[in-house]
């Protein structure tokens, strides 16, 4: 016969196929399993079942699946790769078409400087003069 | 940007998966290794045949690649990933209209094995025709072709919740994540399931 104390009981053993069973409510399902068939009947077939299913266990993976799913996604995604590795080749010779166009810049900007600069020196030809003789005035 | 709310192993995951959609096949690598055992355990527990087991991981694996951009990385990689593979054995089993084998420890702990040691190490202790059977040993042997019996009839949902709590050591909160579901949602359907077990066990136990 079923009471408020079999609820409890079959609460309790609910809770340890959870594994969220504390140890007091263990000793208190114990003694009532004791006094009762039912739920003692109960208890025995959840703990043969959590341990059937313990036993089962964890398996381990087959030792080629790792190589076996990374080889047909690498060989999938090639494709995508060897784009990115033209944008890449793309890219790389942008920089170096920048950096040309910047080295040429920064020397006739040097040069600029290094005529305007031999231009002040004194004695130095002024506009329209570029300091040389006329020919056949030497 | 990782959520902190994850674990530490979840942003560590969190973080690979970044790397993976930055285009580093070597963090998604490191992702295959860290869950190829579970990922192939639900397989094959929800299966029960090897070769499809690995045909349904290699198949779980390469759906959470496709989708890497799809997962939201608020949600642990984990639960996602064990989301891909167990839909993948659900719809496997679909196909195959619902009819499953039973693992292969499984029948010859009920069969007529006289012990070996399984593919995984495993060792089977049956004793021989010659041998005082003790009667708990004969009794396990039963149950353990009883509860897989059982399991073959369960909803897909309940046994995804018995698979992942009891042979993966997955929490509710991560299945009801795996389910789409509330983590109560899914300690019910885990309760429920296993209240289906023990009845099979009804007049062995």
């Amino acid at each position: 016969m079923m009471d408020s104390s079999c609820d409890r009981a079959v609460g309790a053993i609910d809770e340890l196929g959870d594994g969220d069973l504390g140890r007091v409510k263990w000793l208190l399902l114990k003694r009532h399993a004791r006094k009762c068939k039912e739920c003692a009947g109960y208890l025995g077939r959840m703990e043969t079942l959590i341990e059937a299913l313990s036993e089962f266990g964890s398996v381990r993976a087959p030792e080629d699946l790792v190589d076996t799913v990374m080889a047909y996604l690498l060989s999938s995604v090639a494709p995508i790769e060897d784009h990115l590795v033209e944008v890449e080749h793309g890219r790389r010779n942008m920089f170096l078409v920048v950096g040309a166009a910047g080295l040429g810049v920064t020397a006739a900007v040097a040069l600029a400087i290094v005529r305007w600069v031999l231009g002040r020196a004194p004695g130095a030809a002024t506009d329209g003069d570029d300091g040389l003789a006329p020919i056949g005035t030497a | 940007m990782p959520n902190t709310r994850l674990s530490r192993d979840g942003r560590d995951d969190a973080r690979l998966v970044k790397r993976c959609r930055e285009g580093d096949a070597g963090a998604f690598e490191c992702l295959v290794r860290k869950y190829q055992d579970p990922v192939y355990g639900i397989a094959y527990r929800m299966v029960g045949d090897r070769e499809e087991a690995k045909d349904l991981a290699q198949e779980t694996f390469i759906n959470a690649f496709e989708g890497i951009d799809t997962f939201n990385s608020r949600m642990p990689f984990r639960a996602w990933l064990y989301r891909i593979g167990a839909n993948a054995s659900i719809d496997h089993l679909r196909r195959r209209g619902r009819v499953r084998d039973i693992p292969v420890e499984v029948a010859a702990a009920a069969g007529d094995s006289y012990g070996n040691q399984g593919e995984y190490g495993v060792v089977i202790e049956l004793p021989g025709p010659e041998t005082d059977i003790p009667e708990n040993v004969s009794v396990t042997n039963e149950t353990s072709g009883l509860v897989w019996d059982a399991l073959e009839q369960l909803p897909d949902h309940y046994r995804v919740a018995i698979v992942l709590h009891h042979m993966e050591g997955v929490s509710y909160a991560e299945i009801g994540r795996v389910l789409g579901v509330p983590r109560n949602t899914a300690k019910t359907w885990g309760h429920r399931a296993r209240g289906l077990l023990c009845e099979a066990l009804e007049g062995v136990v």
